[in-house]
């Protein structure tokens, strides 16, 4: 659990993210107006269906959208009070695997396949300390000790297609904790492509050394089965947009919109679905973020929407500390318009 | 359902093995399906669940005899499935269908999607011209098609369109039984929870029988009657979904729902047992019980000898000496 204490800054702050790409079909707004901060110490969940632009905000903290086609429109990432998007492409490859850290759904694709894991994990000590090959291979195999690779020192002379799935995966995150000071380690579907015992055993690895090492994680998932078990805040997208963030036990508990509400409902795993013949649903299928203008992009599936909900997007609402969403006719009527 | 009806289908020790040949030695066995016994009942819908690589997609696909089983009796209302040939095979085929996991590479892209859906009545000779247009705009309205769209191409609908495409195809022949390989697992949720109720309405209307394929324990949960869970080529346990949720009984099961993470984080707390150990390879599974280098439960004789599928309770298959006793 995150003490979020408020009078703290938090770690990373992003400010009005407009991430574009320019198609031969024309600009997509992969992420409008994205305003997301995360705590020290924090896990928030980042959610919503295929395409709404979860993998593009990871992409845009570290730096990684391709431009073109892509191009950070506006905005601002602040992460310890520097703004990323204003550092030197030299400034920003030191920070990533220092203070930055990735780990995603395929581990193969970001580990090499020529160098063995201990190599390559000793390699990123070598980069920021001024330590002996011996030493850092060493501590390398302290690490996959560390993440729970059986046989460490073994391991460590493997190449990465000698591992499994979540052996790999195992060792990815032992490459992220290689840092001298991981601050924020981003997990893109860090599990999707795991078997549901490697997954469970990745997921407590992942918690465990949150609390040990202190760092915060930003988690995109689409399973909230995963968000329930690790999150401490979720920010549901779609579409580009956020449209609800909250604590977690909030979230799921008292959902404010009406997309954040049919996510949880047609999960087969919800409390709420035991024993129901159908599950909830929610009709049609995400538009083409081409032909997405001010409307609120959830309007052409939402029971809720109304001309208002077609007009324009609505503006933030709170439906308590910590919690705000952006809905014109939200599942209860509590929330304050701000 | 009387367990003396017979069954639409049953399996009676199906294997399916294959020769691996690479360049790590010797060519070698790989049991992808391994002495198993199924059956289906007339509208019923079977859950197989399991991990990558147990061997879910080879047992569907040789009980349809989309591969020749190496061992063991497939029987169709009570007739033996592997002596029939040419013909007859076809006749049976047409009551059998299976639905893929990936919408889009399970289409012709160049084929427009009418065309899709009324090939099978087309290879199977049903019905004239006029009645192929009328049949075919049948099913693509009970699927949630708009039959206005018969001329469109499969790229031009999302991923949760082609899935009802491809149930389209599928049921365009009014099968019996239905296999459906992962076919919501490349779906966003809120598109999965749609393509689950529909093949619940249509299997209500139709009453076909649906053996369905998953490793996503909570979509199997919500849709199947009755489960079985694979490990490595076998079926560990098979229960009811109801006797299953409420006391699974194979180790390997409950490491299974363990594991599984349910959308409530209000239960988060309880501190999780979690399976320790990596799924071995099928090319070289652990003697004795293939489980028992995870199990907390091993004793010698698990290590050594691998336990028959036994009644364990009404109703309940167990593989397991712990919970069969010696
Ligand atoms: N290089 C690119 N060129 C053009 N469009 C792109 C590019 N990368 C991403 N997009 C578009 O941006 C949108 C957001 O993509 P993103 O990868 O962030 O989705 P996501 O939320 O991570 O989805 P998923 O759950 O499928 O991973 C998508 O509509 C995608 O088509
Ligand atoms: N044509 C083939 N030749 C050789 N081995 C195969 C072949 N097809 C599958 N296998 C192997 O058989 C085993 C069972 O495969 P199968 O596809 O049935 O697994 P599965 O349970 O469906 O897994 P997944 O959840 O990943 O789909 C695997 O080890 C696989 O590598
Ligand atoms: S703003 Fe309107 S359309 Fe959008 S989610 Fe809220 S009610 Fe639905
Ligand atoms: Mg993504
Ligand atoms: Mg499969």
């Amino acid at each position: 659990m995150s003490d979020n204490n408020p009078t703290q800054a938090p770690l990373l702050d992003i400010q009005d993210l407009q991430v574009n790409f320019h198609t031969r079909r024309g600009l997509v707004r992969a992420v409008r107006n994205l305003n997301l901060s995360i705590n020290e110490g924090e896990t928030l969940a980042l959610v919503g269906e295929s395409g709404c632009g979860k993998s593009v905000t990871a992409h845009a903290i570290t730096r990684l959208v391709p431009m073109p086609p892509g191009d950070i429109a506006s905005g601002s990432i602040l992460f310890r009070g520097d703004n990323l998007l204003d550092l030197s492409e030299r400034e920003m490859r030191t920070l990533r695997g220092s203070k930055i850290s990735m780990i995603f759904q395929e581990p193969m694709t970001s580990l090499n396949p020529v160098f063995t894991i201990g190599t390559q994990i000793a390699e990123v000590f070598r980069t920021h300390t001024n330590m002996g090959k011996k030493e850092a291979f060493e501590k390398a195999v302290e690490l996959l000790d560390l993440v729970k690779i059986p046989a460490p020192a073994k391991r460590a002379q493997s190449y990465p297609h000698q591992l499994s799935g979540g052996m790999r995966q195992r060792a990815m995150i032992a490459m992220a904790l290689a840092s001298p000071e991981p601050g924020l380690m981003i997990a893109d579907e860090p599990t999707t492509a795991l078997d549901v015992t490697i997954q469970a055993q990745i997921l407590q690895l992942l918690s465990e050394l949150k609390e040990r090492v202190g760092m915060s994680i930003l988690l995109i998932t689409h399973d909230m089965g995963v968000v329930a078990e690790t999150a401490d805040r979720v920010a549901v997208m779609y579409a580009g947009r956020k449209v609800e963030d909250a604590p977690v036990e909030e979230l799921f508990a008292n959902p404010q919109h009406p997309y954040a509400a049919g996510l949880l409902g047609c999960q087969p795993s919800s409390p709420q679905n035991k024993g129901a013949h159908r599950l909830e649903s929610i009709d049609g299928s995400v538009p083409d973020l081409l032909s997405i203008g001010e409307e609120c992009p959830f309007s052409n599936r939402c029971p809720n929407a109304s001309d208002r909900c077609r007009a324009g997007f609505p503006e933030k609402s709170e439906a308590g500390p910590n919690h705000a969403y952006w809905c014109h006719h939200p599942i209860s009527n509590s929330g304050v318009a701000s | 359902m009387s367990p003396t009806e017979t069954p639409l289908l049953e399996a009676r020790g199906i294997r399916k093995h294959f020769t691996i040949n690479d360049d790590r030695g010797p060519a070698r066995t790989l049991k992808a399906v391994d002495g198993v016994d199924l059956s289906i009942q007339a509208g019923e819908i079977v859950g197989v669940v399991g991990e990558s690589g147990c061997g879910k997609s080879i047992l569907g696909k040789t009980i349809l005899r989309l591969y020749e089983p190496n061992d063991g009796e497939l029987l169709w209302k009570g007739e033996d499935l592997t002596a029939v040939s040419g013909p007859g095979l076809k006749a049976m085929r047409r009551d059998m269908q299976m639905i893929f996991q990936d919408p889009f590479s399970s289409l012709n892209p160049r084929k427009k999607v009418h065309q899709i859906i009324s090939q099978p009545l087309r290879v199977h000779k049903l019905g004239a011209p006029s009645e192929l247009t009328s049949r075919t705009e049948a099913v693509m309205r009970e699927v949630g098609i708009n039959p206005a769209y018969g001329r469109r191409y499969p790229h031009q609908f999302s991923g949760g369109q082609r899935q009802r495409i491809g149930i389209a195809r599928a049921l365009a022949l009014e099968p019996e039984f239905v296999v459906c390989d992962e076919a919501v697992s490349a779906l966003d949720v809120s598109i999965q929870a749609q393509i689950l109720n529909l093949l619940l309405d249509l299997r209500d209307k139709h009453g076909f029988a649906n053996l369905f394929i998953s490793h996503d324990l909570a979509v199997v949960k919500f849709i199947a009657e009755r489960i079985m869970v694979m490990y490595l080529g076998r079926i560990v346990e098979q229960a009811s979904k109801n006797d299953l949720m409420a006391e699974p009984l194979h180790p390997y099961t409950r490491a299974l729902l363990e594991a599984f993470p349910v959308a409530d984080p209000s239960v988060r707390h309880k501190k999780k047992q979690i399976v320790v150990g990596d799924v071995p390879s099928p090319m070289d599974p652990p003697k004795g019980c293939h489980f028992h280098p995870r199990c907390p439960l091993a004793s010698e004789k698990c290590r050594n000898e691998y336990p028959p599928l036994k009644e364990a309770a009404p109703g309940r298959l167990v593989a397991c000496w712990a919970v069969n006793g010696e």
